[in-house]
């Protein structure tokens, strides 16, 4: 029986080990959070500031298309380690349905958008990005309080709001029903 | 002789450090060294314990050490008559006592060193070399984290030292509240205060070292008493020694048990005390009770219950027919685990039945709950779990165990866990010292099963190489809250020296009114009273950023009928915190104006022009009498 136990301990804790190193890999990653909740991507940088990727308040020829929707939310993969839950949400109405899937790899977090919009007469679609504190943008990249978030966007047109701290992507859909993009927010900080 | 070599160069090297910088560096250089901090800490602690041995004759640790931590509250008594009564300058006698305690404190180890038997100095050699081992791996793991050597992690530290400023200033603090406004609820008595104000008065340390210097050397000491426990009841060092560093590289978040010297975790020191006294018996835990109880009003009368517990029924001196009543109270225990866990389960805490007020006043619940709350205690004690059920079952089902102590851990460790699920406000703190029974239950495991010591040692080995990323990691999200926009992570800034030297070496006759987190920084460096310290009322947060934004007579009054406010004469301390609230794009919703527990601790936003205030001001007499980039102190001159 002793002798059982002991190789029971012995292997749990030669087990334990690499799962630990493992575990301990997200050290060298900036500590920033990055969770999905109340319709937003929200990510919580070390320095307290946050921003937002709300899904629901995208903009098709001025109207919040999707501000009445809730989406369909399936979460992924393990929260250990170096390894982060990638998230997928799915919006769909009449008009719309957007598709964004969004994974952490080290201190770059991508959102993957496809977009499919009914056919009509539509000039542009705009996706947002809320800032909890004033800062400065320049060079596509959002800096405050000792941390910097580059912001890239494969086929939107970025621009920012001072006066709200809002980022807006922007992309031309005339004559199209369907926008494939990646945003891509890379962060830094001191 | 040889065996005399280690404490003879220990005492050697203090004294050389300290006489060389000192002639050489001058005493403010020695103010702001992290190893004369540690010099100063471990005297502060390690002194009890020499006074014990020498003195009373007794064992380093044990009741001999908790009876001559006494010293400490004596002397502020002490200095207290003599303030009142010559009107002694209290913090020049600190000053005085400080150096004395490092001079008594290496003058009994020479003595130790040579009146002592080789065998016993072998064992302090081993003792000195396992505290300094303690102290590098500590500040190794500090490093790896991004702490600086003056990183100050613990508001509580700060809020804490208001106590240790106001004793040195002549006032009465028997309990905190007596001296401060800081302090909410009665929890202690001021016994913890008078220790750490022998180190950071006393050695008059720049406060970032002083707590960083306390708590290393807190954690070495507690380290040194956790591995002679263990090796009374495993009877090895080495084993012993590997097991207390498992114990220490666990951070328990809320408990703290060996993070950070605090009145809840002096209180387990001095428990661990109890228990490590020899022919222990109920009267002498009686005796002592006072003592762990003014320490904190909580966990001690509740550690005196398990200390009662522990020599009544647990106590491998006690009587040996004690056993099955052991048993049946730990299997007790044990089912009141299941109990409250799934009473938790179903919803039940005693903060959402109970302390709903207390709640609505924080702002938020203080707890986990299922399934967050076993994932907290997954994440925080991770790689000893799976060892610790395996341990719990074995000693349970065993019919006869050798020694009382691994049921006295089990019964431990199921008291905690049951307060836990109970779930009272910050029920985290309930699961102080569980890491040590936890890694006591553990050795006894490996200890009964026979394993040949080098296993032992490798299975030890792992298991703290396992628990130090999850020790870091935690630290590292611990750390969050203290991270400054310039990447430097504590709570302290330099942007507020300039400040306090002014307000050090000014003494106005007012209350100072600021930003919460500004009032903190104050009233733990010096003597003024302010409105509230950092828990400081919404109410008067609210007032105070009216009347700066909008100085008129109406604002000017409503601030001063403000919650905080006691007295007329104000000493208005504009900072750059008050104006950080333009950054929000929600003005709505400014963290520190919201809640009582968020506060803004950069400090480098600069001032804007403040001209309509200014007029204000002056027209009530107000005078600008400091100046600096993120400061103005507006005072009413005498």
């Amino acid at each position: 029986m002793k002798t059982i136990i002991k190789v029971i301990i012995t292997t749990i804790v030669l087990l334990t080990l690499p799962i630990s190193i493992y575990y301990g890999l997200r050290l060298k990653d900036t500590p920033f959070t990055y969770e999905y909740m109340n319709r937003s991507y929200v990510i919580t940088l070390p320095n307290k500031v946050w921003f937002e990727i709300n899904g629901s308040t995208d903009i098709l020829n001025n109207d919040e298309i999707l501000i009445n929707e809730t989406p369909e939310v399936v979460e992924e993969g393990y929260d250990i380690g170096p390894q982060y839950p990638k998230y997928t949400t799915t919006y769909e109405n009449d008009t719309i349905k957007k598709v964004q899937t969004s994974k952490r790899v080290g201190d770059t977090l991508t959102i993957e958008s496809y977009i499919e919009i009914a056919e009509g007469e539509h000039d542009e679609y705009i996706q947002k990005v809320f800032f909890s504190q004033h800062g400065t943008f320049k060079d596509n990249s959002y800096t405050q309080e000792g941390c910097n978030v580059k912001i890239s966007s494969k086929n939107g047109t970025l621009s920012y709001d001072e006066e709200y701290a809002l980022l807006m992507i922007t992309y031309d859909v005339r004559g199209i029903t369907k926008v494939e993009d990646t945003l891509s927010f890379e962060i830094s900080c001191l | 002789m040889k065996e005399r070599i280690v404490p003879t160069m220990a005492i050697l090297s203090v004294f050389t450090y300290y006489l060389f910088n000192l002639i050489t560096q001058g005493l403010s250089y020695l103010h702001n060294d992290l190893i004369f901090g540690l010099i100063s800490a471990l005297s502060v602690l390690l002194l009890p314990a020499l006074i014990s041995k020498v003195i009373l004759k007794k064992g380093y640790f044990g009741i001999g050490y908790i009876l001559s931590t006494l010293i400490y509250p004596a002397l502020y008594i002490f200095f207290l008559i003599l303030n009142r009564s010559i009107q002694a300058d209290m913090v020049a006698l600190y000053n005085i006592t400080a150096t004395l305690i490092i001079a008594t404190s290496l003058f009994l180890l020479s003595l130790i060193t040579i009146m002592e038997s080789k065998d016993h100095i072998k064992k302090v050699s081993l003792a000195i070399l396992a505290i300094i081992t303690v102290i590098l791996l500590v500040m190794g793991s500090r490093k790896i984290v991004g702490l600086d050597k003056d990183s100050l992690l613990s508001l509580d530290f700060l809020q804490h030292n208001v106590v240790s400023t106001q004793m040195t200033d002549g006032k009465i603090c028997i309990t905190p509240n007596q001296c401060s406004s800081l302090f909410k609820k009665l929890g202690y008595t001021t016994y913890y205060h008078s220790i750490q104000t022998a180190h950071t008065v006393g050695s008059n340390l720049n406060i970032g070292i002083a707590e960083v210097s306390l708590n290393i050397a807190f954690i070495a000491v507690s380290s040194l008493l956790i591995s002679l426990f263990l090796n009374r009841h495993i009877k090895d060092k080495t084993i012993s020694f590997l097991a207390s560093l498992s114990a220490i590289f666990v951070f328990e978040l809320g408990a703290h048990s060996f993070n950070f010297i605090l009145p809840q975790t002096f209180t387990l020191f001095l428990f661990l005390n109890v228990l490590l006294e020899k022919e222990l018996n109920w009267k002498k835990v009686l005796f002592i009770s006072p003592i762990l109880i003014s320490t904190h009003f909580i966990f001690g009368p509740l550690l005196t219950v398990i200390a009662l517990f522990f020599v009544i029924l647990f106590n491998p001196e006690g009587k040996p027919k004690n056993y099955g009543l052991a048993k049946t109270l730990t299997l007790l225990s044990f089912l009141s685990v299941i109990i409250t866990f799934v009473a938790n389960l179903r919803g039940f805490s005693i903060e959402r039945l109970l302390q709903m007020q207390e709640i609505e006043q924080l702002g938020y619940l203080t707890n986990y709950y299922f399934p967050d709350n076993l994932n907290f205690l997954a994440i925080q004690y991770a790689p000893l779990l799976l060892p610790l059920i395996i341990a719990t079952i074995y000693f349970i089902l065993k019919k006869k165990n050798r020694e009382n102590i691994s049921l006295f851990a089990i019964f431990y460790i199921c008291i905690s866990l049951s307060l836990f699920f109970l779930g009272p406000t910050y029920a985290n703190k309930f699961l102080i010292g569980v890491s040590f029974f936890t890694i006591l239950l553990i050795a006894l495991l490996l200890s009964d099963l026979r394993t040949n010591k080098t296993v032992a040692v490798i299975i030890l080995s792992l298991l703290l190489t396992s628990s130090i990323p999850f020790y870091l990691q935690n630290i590292q999200k611990y750390n969050r809250f203290y991270t400054q926009n310039n990447g430097k992570i504590s709570a302290t800034t330099n942007d507020d020296d300039g400040i306090i030297m002014h307000l050090k070496n000014n003494r106005y006759d007012c209350q100072i009114v600021s930003d919460p987190y500004t009032q903190l920084i104050v009233a733990s460096n010096t003597n003024y009273q302010t409105a509230g310290g950092h828990y400081q009322n919404l109410e008067t947060r609210e007032a105070f950023v009216n009347f700066v934004e909008n100085p008129t007579q109406r604002s000017y009054e409503e601030l001063l009928i403000s919650p905080d406010i006691k007295r007329n004469e104000l000493c208005i301390l504009l900072s750059s915190r008050l104006y950080s609230k333009e950054r929000y794009v929600n003005q709505d919703n400014i963290p520190w104006l919201n809640s009582m527990y968020e506060y803004e601790i950069n400090n480098n936003y600069g001032l804007p022009e403040i001209s309509r205030l200014g007029r204000f001001l002056l027209s009530k007499n107000y005078e600008i009498t400091y100046l600096d980039s993120n400061f103005r102190l507006l005072v009413v001159p005498e």
